[in-house]
């Protein structure tokens, strides 16, 4: 340790030093209080002995100052004195002393003061440097929050979720404890929503959004089914979260064109279809997603015929975890009385009261507002009519020059199980001519006309069973079976466009190696169906292409259709 | 001369840890002192109380560091009452200093 | 919360006492560290003084499991709280280890 030594007295400095050097510190001396001073900045040393009177500047005044340059680190002043008087020991600790030594100098007494003063001096720079750290981590921790939030913003800003008829409860607390709620229009109209919890917090699961909200984006404009949005994203998080992360789901299709809801729910405790009077579970029936491996992981989304104004309630489980002054959770069996709320007493008030109803049970439960800030709780609507409007409002597109090309493709049996074409398709028109052709419904045309060649060409099934709500559970069950052990067959897609002066002219056609269909019932059947009327799917379907198409031609089996649909650039 | 005291002890122990440093210390002791003295006279013939006050204190120290107990008692004496202003017995205490700081000298310089 | 390990031939047993959550994690890693692993040997997890499991619990299993021989591992999860229950069941944690 080097020591400095203040003494005006040569005979002292040199007594004293004597004594230090002999028990191995180093000695470095000054002479009056100002050198003292200009010794300590210039020497650096870990500590001193100062004497009271001196010439130029005195000891009480060195101390003073020299202890207000050592902030950051503890240097112990030991003050030399031949005085016994109190007022000037007090002095002494007034201005900074931490200790004094009367002359005539013990060795012994000495050196046991240094070494105490070592101690105090190590144990106070290591708090020093402690606080240093957890300052710095404090520091850290503060812009990793902004930095997560910042993420977070950018993931949920390109989706839909300040649509009206989505109601969403996420604080910035809860964002920061990796819960993530997506929502995104698919093109061929309806909505896709994605209610998710991440393991861990903070940086940590921000980072695993990232990945997330660029799949479920782009799937979803490319018109995918939530059956593989999920695949993909359990791929990319098996991939890229360390072992031990993942991310508990749910996601949502809302389907209008053909009234249905399909969820796949891997460990979010609290979703439910609210149908007004009655409450369906969404049950968890899959693990969370980052967790299997490919070939292991199961997409099996599950089926449930909706209508307007049914409302998906969906939770993760901090509502349910929310504690009252007891500390008796709020639990699902609560949760699941508030859904008890009979909407039809509240008609005027519609649909936002379940949403509201919930938030108000919890804080009544809890008896405050702070923990609500921990929850993550949306309510969607089912509302055919504004969700069309939201599927018609797509981005600004680049502009492409309408040019002469066509492509055809052929899927066999052993393909079409698999393979879903329509996402395949709306990505190469995308390429081919810009997502502006897309913009006048050609996507639910395409799904329409695949689902027509799927469903009744090749698979044989009957719509008109769906009238019944069982009968639409079977049409689903019996799709699935007849899928599986489809063992013939084929699908052949054509698509060409002529250029126009304001855009294009696209030839559709679809055909399918099934029998068709009686193509003279065509004429019968009014092609102007009121909305609400229950009409078997193909009825449907086929007002849905008409919408949107120029012309609908038949040939005469019955089992190829070909359609023309305009398209137009924007100025 | 009675009722001196010197402890030896501590000389002793100096010069064994100082080795040859120990001359150096004894050389410059004996001068400061002796230039101390000079200063002293002067202040106490023109009764400057603080420059008396901080001599004796000066003297004091350094000579009990070195042992010399009666000394440094008799700089001690003549350095409080300076601090009250004292100036009665200055002269004799002064004549006193001188004698026991011969003596020393004569002391130091047999141990070196 | 307190975890402790045993090791009996090729059978390891662990306890867990407490909250189960993200406190446990250096704790929980180093005491499985220190058993045997892969699939040859089974793994008993008594969780009857378990009080409460959180995500970041599930996903130290998730570790263990790994540990354990990930797809061949044998890991039973012994004595399971209603709640704790309640919670691997929501995951489908039972199609990853034996809940008993």
């Amino acid at each position: 340790m080097k020591i400095l030594i203040v003494d005006d007295d040569t005979t002292n400095r040199l007594v004293l030093g004597a004594y230090l050097k002999k028990d191995g510190y180093t000695v470095i001396a000054a002479e009056n209080g100002q050198e003292a001073v200009d010794m300590f900045q210039s020497e650096a040393p870990e500590l001193i002995l100062m004497d009271v009177m001196m010439p130029v500047m005195d000891g009480y005044e060195a101390t003073k100052k020299i202890k207000s340059l050592s902030v950051e680190k503890f240097i112990p002043i030991i003050f030399l004195t031949a005085m016994t008087d109190e007022k000037a020991l007090s002095q002494c600790v007034e201005v900074g002393g931490d200790d004094f030594l009367t002359k005539p100098y013990n060795r012994v007494i000495l050196k046991a003061k240094i070494d105490a003063l070592e101690r105090v001096s190590q144990l106070y720079n290591t708090v020093f440097e402690q606080k240093r750290i957890l300052v710095s981590h404090k520091e850290h921790e503060v812009k990793e929050r902004e930095v997560a939030r910042k993420v977070y913003d950018s993931i949920l800003t390109p989706g839909c979720l300040s649509a009206e008829n989505i109601q969403l409860h996420l604080s910035p607390l809860s964002l920061f404890n990796g819960d993530v709620v997506l929502a995104a229009v698919k093109p061929t109209g309806g909505l896709h929503i994605l209610f998710g919890d991440f393991t861990g917090h903070g940086l940590a699961a921000s980072l695993g959004a990232l990945p997330l909200s660029d799949i479920f984006y782009s799937m979803t404009a490319k018109g995918y089914s939530i059956n593989d949005v999920v695949r993909e994203i359990n791929h990319k998080l098996k991939l890229q979260l360390p072992m031990g992360m993942f991310l508990a789901a749910c996601l949502v299709e809302i389907d209008i064109n053909n009234n249905v809801l399909k969820y796949w729910n891997g460990a979010i405790p609290a979703a439910y279809l609210y149908k007004g009077n009655s409450v369906v579970e969404l049950k968890s029936q899959h693990l969370p997603l980052g967790i299997l491996e490919d070939k292991s992981f199961n997409d099996k989304v599950d089926i449930i015929e909706i209508h307007d104004y049914d409302q998906v309630v969906l939770s993760t489980d901090g509502i349910l975890e929310t504690k009252n002054g007891d500390g008796t959770m709020f639990g699902k069996e609560r949760f699941v009385k508030c859904l008890d709320f009979d909407i039809e007493k509240n008609k005027e008030t519609n649909a936002s009261n379940i949403f509201e109803h919930i938030l108000e049970a919890l804080d009544d439960f809890s008896g405050s507002h702070e923990q609500t800030d921990d929850i993550t709780l949306g309510v969607i609507t089912c509302d055919t009519d504004y969700i069309n409007q939201l599927s018609s409002q797509q981005g600004n597109y680049k502009k492409f020059a309408s040019s002469n090309w066509k492509f055809d493709m052929h899927f066999h049996y052993d393909a079409i199980k698999s393979i879903d074409p329509v996402p395949l398709i709306n990505q190469i028109l995308g390429e081919i001519q810009g997502h502006q052709i897309q913009q006048n419904g050609l996507s639910t045309v395409l799904t329409e006309l695949f689902c027509n060649s799927l469903d009744h060409g090749l698979l044989q099934l009957d719509s008109s069973i769906k009238a019944t709500p069982e009968g639409f559970m079977q049409f689903y069950s019996d799709k699935e079976m007849l899928l599986k052990d489809l063992d013939t067959g084929f699908i052949k897609i054509s698509i060409s466009n002529t250029p126009t002066e304001t855009g294009g002219d696209l030839t559709i056609v679809f055909q399918d190696s099934g029998q068709g269909f009686d193509t003279s019932m065509l004429e019968k059947l009014s092609l102007q169906i009121p909305n609400d009327t229950p009409q078997n799917f193909s009825g449907r379907g086929l007002s849905l292409i008409n919408n949107y198409c120029n012309s609908v031609t038949h040939n005469e089996a019955g089992n190829c259709i070909t359609c023309t649909y305009s398209w137009s650039n924007p100025d | 001369m009675p009722g001196t005291s010197i402890d030896l002890n501590i000389l002793k122990k100096l010069k064994q840890i100082m080795d040859d440093d120990f001359n150096e210390l004894i050389e410059i002791f004996i001068s400061d002192g002796q230039s101390q003295l000079k200063t002293l006279k002067a202040a106490i013939d023109s009764s400057a109380a603080s420059d008396i006050r901080r001599i004796a204190h000066t003297l004091k120290g350094s000579s009990a560091n070195l042992g010399l107990l009666t000394l440094s008692e008799t700089c001690k004496t003549l350095e409080y009452n300076a601090a009250e202003n004292i100036f009665d017995d200055a002269n004799e205490l002064f004549e006193k200093i001188k004698s026991e700081f011969e003596e020393a000298k004569l002391t130091l310089e047999e141990i070196l | 919360m307190s975890i402790t390990s045993t090791v009996n031939g090729n059978k390891v047993n662990i306890t867990i006492s407490g909250r189960f959550d993200f406190n446990c994690n250096k704790e929980f890693r180093d005491v499985y560290y220190n058993t045997p692993s892969g699939s040859n040997n089974e793994f008993v997890v008594d969780m009857s003084g378990t009080e409460y499991i959180d995500s970041s619990a599930l996903g130290m299993l998730l570790l263990l499991r790994e540990h354990a021989g990930s797809e061949q591992a044998n890991v039973t999860l012994f004595a399971c709280r209603k709640n704790v229950k309640d919670n691997l069941i929501v995951s489908n944690f039972d199609k990853l280890f034996k809940i008993a």
